[in-house]
């Protein structure tokens, strides 16, 4: 962000290597900003750059969501399946154990 | 025009001067493609040479689009997955009660049919899932 203090002038603040890193390129940046035209164009081709690494890093996480979301529809369909098929066994189980408990029980 | 980089943690700064009306125009440049006049500055100093190719109206236009249907997509997918996530996660811990109720089960069926002389049934293949499902 930044912030007018007089008329003439804005501020804005960085971090020490930043500044350094201004302080270095101090005539580059300033010859920048002179030019309208190169600026523009430069921020254009800055504005492109940015635009490709953020469709690069959508594309990825995007094929990373599909996959994940693949695997996780497979595996519902499985647990939902395990769902009916130990229900199912714990019913016959359920009569089984109890047809056998009376078996014994006429033994006894 | 001056533009006065100071450093957040001590009194440095630096003074970057540049005429008004230049100024003027960066103000309307910063505002029209989004950028932050700090994030800018250093951006430009990282700039290699000036000498960047020329990007057109519809290679921002075309490229900003795909950006756009590409978030729209994985908002899109994420909004699908966390419910389905919710949903199997409830499905596996019926699973995992289940598995603890047939766990008992199928012991006293092995008792029971001892007891009584009869065959034992093969239980190796449900015991192998009741095990997934308790691992999990």
């Amino acid at each position: 962000m930044f912030s007018f203090k007089k008329e003439e002038t804005v501020e804005v603040s960085v971090r020490p290597d930043e500044l350094e890193l201004l302080k270095e390129r101090k005539r580059e940046v300033e010859a920048i900003l002179r030019d309208d035209e190169a600026l523009e164009r430069i921020i254009r081709y800055l504005l492109y750059k940015e635009l490709l690494s953020k469709r690069e890093a959508l594309a990825k996480r995007l094929a990373e969501l599909e996959s994940s979301y693949r695997e996780l529809t497979e595996f519902d369909v499985k647990a939902r399946e395990d769902r009916k098929t130990f229900m199912e066994l714990r019913e016959e189980l359920r009569k089984e154990n109890n047809r056998l408990r009376e078996m014994l029980r006429g033994r006894g | 025009m001056r533009i006065i980089a100071r450093s957040k943690r001590d009194r440095r700064k630096v003074v970057l001067k540049m005429p008004d009306e230049s100024f003027r125009r960066l103000k309307a440049l910063l505002s029209e493609y989004g950028f932050r006049l700090d994030a800018l500055l250093l951006d430009l100093a990282r700039v290699e040479s000036t000498d960047v190719p020329a990007v057109s109206d519809g290679e921002l236009k075309s490229l900003s689009e795909e950006v756009s249907r590409l978030e729209e997509e994985v908002y899109k997918l994420e909004g699908k997955w966390s419910p389905l996530r919710f949903k199997t996660y409830y499905i596996v811990q019926d699973n995992r009660n289940l598995s603890i109720q047939l766990s008992g089960m199928i012991a006293e069926n092995k008792r029971l049919r001892k007891t009584l002389g009869l065959e034992e049934k093969d239980w190796s293949e449900v015991e192998e899932l009741i095990r997934y499902y308790l691992n999990i």
